[in-house]
């Protein structure tokens, strides 16, 4: 390791950089919480800006916005059932109980900590183990893509509590959502039904704001218009998480950090997946009492951490090898170049000081996150105070907004609200949203997988995955979960169980 | 009823503003009058939208309003020029738009039944220019340029795997050329939406030759990970003089390339169009924005008039005689 690496920590400690990082994260968490606003397009948005602005700072300022913006996007999530971004889709779920259950700041100050130490451990990989991680990412073929999304569909039957069947059918909907628009293959557009919405193929923006923000919409509008949602009316002035919490939490967290890291490198995963696979893991290792789907602070802590241990390493293939993993990666790939800093191993050689200041810039920008996201939250939580009668049309127009403001155009406006009519009673009739968006997310990761892979096979598709020692250790995985899965007594019992503790808690009996 | 009305509160609208800018009337006489959109028809972060991004301040300079980027992005481009073939020259006087080529041509293909063609569209300008290349890893021993690697596929039919973009993209189009013109050319493709998988199977082993563009490739070629073999140009290319040319090797003309123009509502008055065109022409050659895209590796290019009906008329043509479509 380069002994000066310590010495650009200090680099970072500049007035520009620092008022970066703060304007940066701000920026982020903001544009992160409000849907339809993504942080990839913060980020471009930037891109002229940047100009004036020193390489580093430019460059500093762009990942406070990325890694702030993954963590803003669950503020929404965990206090309206809104996710901002698809990083936090997942944090709807048990963070929207909570909040139910007037849990809110517990949610968010757990959330924070997820996130804030999930970056820091990202951006430490990310300074020190750079190099053979991207090594590490070269490893991953379309075979193994393909095997990555499979893996994530397997959550699929995780996030259906209890209703497997109609989770399935939901998430085979999501699959055959995702097949709509131009096949790469063909050059030719699939099931438009002489729909131009449909040419482009299905958005994900579309879906998520439709699934979760604009069903939830309609929800609060035929709720009890003056209650608030979650039933209280006063908010804990607690920003800073609990011991108990933590250790309650400690190995649901652990988990997801590790998830979150290991996807980063994963090429087109990313944060939108390593959420559900995190999730998926922690359900599937529920315990007797565990109240997922109910609000379980643990599922929570695993999303939240995933989506940020994601952030530091997705940027190890754009540092090293000049491939940029994601939109955001792209776009700051593209400031980098303005800047004439070529990514990419040269860049370590020729301009250690920058590259290795913006890695430090983004260790001390998640600090900085943590400070204003406690600040904002405690602002944000008040809108849990508001009479539903008020949110549920707030959220409805806000749905459409963002979306025109993200998509730029009507037919994604129509195609949300379908989403929304879906997501209103899928949620209702047990036909879970999430199953769908995580069709809809994986399917092009799978179907592109495996159509490259037929191709590179060159033929004998076993050979070529037997001779994939990541593929294969994947395909373990995917077995081990499947068997899991299918044991369609788990939660029925598991159910039961909580039921039982449920009634016996405080008497000692368990 | 309604139409009265609306012309009604028009006029009223029009008076309370001139009340309002009277020192100014002058000014109100200008086009344009308010912001200019530029529509991208693809994701913020890509090649059209970070080149389009860097020009919006210079235009917005040159033509004295405010230049705003809006991403529509799908189907191959498609979401967006749909739309722009409809804009209306008097209402959407106020939209410029990037028009990327070849991908534009696909409407060529018969499958995709549109009816929309080059005439739906009023193409202001050419805006840059990045022809296609081929590149292998450079560790690869089999084949050290265009004519081993040639001889590599002719002597393993079906087994050399090249990454492209999709079918109906520059580079697919180079591929395509390929496989219609020379004899014994059956190679594999796996296809993508955008460089970083291509580039992420090539260096990973997956694939064995990237069809790609110049611009994006020639920092991995600097970064001694791949090795050009060849270009898809007429002549070679200036950052490039040590690559040959297609034709060099096979004496098949192969020319891909991935080219943008900036367009505006079919039917805007000539005047308008010139106060655009003007105002691009000055900012294509300001040599603040030209060094700010050649550090993206992007070489602009400007043709208009004859020149830009020239270019256009025989990229159309090349289009049809490959009749990609057919490749598959």
């Amino acid at each position: 390791m380069d002994p000066t690496l310590f010495g650009y920590a200090l680099n970072v400690l500049t007035v520009p950089n620092l008022a970066a990082m703060l304007a940066g994260t701000t920026v982020g968490l903001v544009i992160g919480a409000i849907p339809g606003l993504s942080p990839p397009m913060a980020i471009a948005l930037l891109i002229p800006l940047s100009f004036g602005l020193p390489p580093e700072t430019a460059i500093i300022l762009m990942v406070s916005v990325y890694a702030a913006g993954i963590y803003g996007g669950s503020f929404s999530a965990i206090l309206l059932r809104a996710p901002g971004t698809s990083a936090s889709a997942a944090s709807a779920i048990e963070g929207y109980e909570l909040t139910k259950r007037g849990k809110a700041m517990q949610a968010i100050r757990i959330s924070t900590f997820a996130s804030v130490v999930g970056g820091l451990v990202s951006g430490v990989a990310l300074l020190l183990l750079a190099p053979p991680l991207a090594r590490a990412s070269l490893l991953f073929g379309p075979a193994e893509m393909f095997l990555v999304a499979i893996l994530g569909l397997t959550s699929i039957a995780a996030v259906t509590f209890g209703k497997l069947f109609r989770g399935l059918l939901a998430g085979l909907a999501g699959l055959y959502l995702s097949t709509f628009g131009v096949d790469n293959y063909s050059g030719f557009p699939r099931y438009t039904f002489d729909y131009i919405g449909f040419e482009g193929g299905i958005g994900i923006l579309s879906a998520i704001i439709g699934l979760f923000a604009f069903a939830q919409g309609l929800e609060l509008c035929q709720a009890h218009a003056a209650g608030t949602i979650s039933g209280v009316d006063r908010l804990s002035w607690n920003l800073f998480p609990r011991l108990s919490e933590i250790r309650y939490t400690r190995w649901a967290l652990l988990r997801g950090w590790i998830t979150g890291l290991v996807m980063g490198i994963i090429p087109a995963a990313g944060a939108s997946v390593a959420q559900w696979v995190a999730y998926g893991w922690e359900i599937r290792h529920a315990k007797p009492g565990d109240q997922f789907g109910r609000g379980e602070l643990k599922g929570l802590a695993a999303t939240e951490g995933s989506n940020n241990g994601v952030t530091g390493t997705s940027l190890i293939p754009l540092f090293i090898l000049g491939i940029p993993g994601g939109i955001s990666a792209a776009v700051i790939f593209g400031a980098l170049m303005i800047h004439g800093l070529q990514p990419g191993m040269r860049l370590f050689r020729n301009n250690p000081e920058v590259i290795y200041t913006i890695m430090w810039g983004f260790l001390f920008a998640n600090i900085v996150m943590g400070f204003v996201a406690a600040l904002l939250a405690r602002v944000m939580a008040y809108l849990t105070l508001f009479p539903q009668g008020v949110l549920g049309p707030m959220i409805l127009v806000f749905s459409v907004i963002g979306t025109y403001a993200g998509a730029n155009n009507i037919h994604a406006v129509w195609i949300m609200i379908g989403f929304g009519v879906a997501g209103y009673y899928g949620q209702r009739w047990g036909f879970s949203p999430a199953a769908m968006l995580l069709g809809l997310i994986l399917g092009p990761i799978a179907e592109n997988g495996f159509r490259d892979m037929m191709v590179v096979a060159r033929g004998a598709p076993f050979a070529y995955l037997a001779g994939r020692p990541i593929a294969l250790v994947l395909l373990a995985i995917v077995v081990m979960v499947l068997f899991y899965a299918v044991r369609p007594k788990k939660w029925e019992r598991l159910e039961a169980d909580s039921a039982v503790a449920a009634e016996t808690a405080g008497t000692g009996k368990t | 009823m309604q139409e009265s009305r609306r012309t009604f509160l028009k006029a009223a609208g029009a008076a309370t503003a001139a009340a309002l800018v009277a020192p100014h009337v002058a000014r109100a006489a200008t086009f344009p009058s308010g912001p200019v959109s530029l529509m991208v028809p693809f994701s913020p972060g890509g090649g059209a939208d970070r080149s389009m991004r860097l020009m919006a301040p210079f235009l917005s300079k040159e033509l004295g309003v405010p230049v705003t980027i809006e991403n529509i992005d799908g189907g191959g481009g498609w979401l967006g020029w749909s739309e722009m073939a409809k804009w209306d020259p008097e209402k959407d006087d106020h939209k410029l738009g990037c028009i990327n080529l070849p991908h534009l041509f696909s409407y060529m293909d018969p499958r995709m039944k549109r009816t929309e063609t080059l005439e739906s569209f009023n193409i202001l300008c050419w805006h840059s220019y990045d022809p296609c290349i081929w590149a292998v890893r450079e560790n690869d021993e089999r084949f050290l340029n265009l004519k081993q690697f040639l001889d590599y596929v002719e002597k393993n039919p079906d087994q050399i795997v090249i990454s492209s973009t999709g079918v109906g993209s520059d580079d697919h189009m180079g591929i395509a050329y390929a496989e219609k013109f020379l004899p014994n050319f059956k190679v594999r493709k796996v296809y993508s939406n955008g460089d970083n998988k291509k580039i992420q199977e090539v260096i990973g082993s997956v694939t064995d030759c990237v069809a790609g563009n110049v611009g994006y490739y020639v920092p991995f070629m600097l970064e001694a990970q791949l090795r050009p073999i060849c270009v898809l140009h007429d002549e070679r290319w200036s950052e490039l003089p040590s690559v040959p040319t297609f034709k060099e090797v096979t004496g098949k003309e192969n020319v891909s390339y991935a080219g943008r123009t900036v367009g505006a509502a079919k039917g805007l008055p000539e005047e308008k169009n010139k106060v655009y065109l003007d105002a691009l022409r000055r900012t294509i050659a300001n040599p603040e924005y030209i060094i700010q895209e050649l550090a993206s590796k992007n070489v602009l290019m400007f043709l208009e008039g004859d020149a830009l009906q020239a270019r256009l008329k025989s990229s159309a043509d090349r289009v049809a005689s490959i009749k990609f479509w057919e490749s598959e």
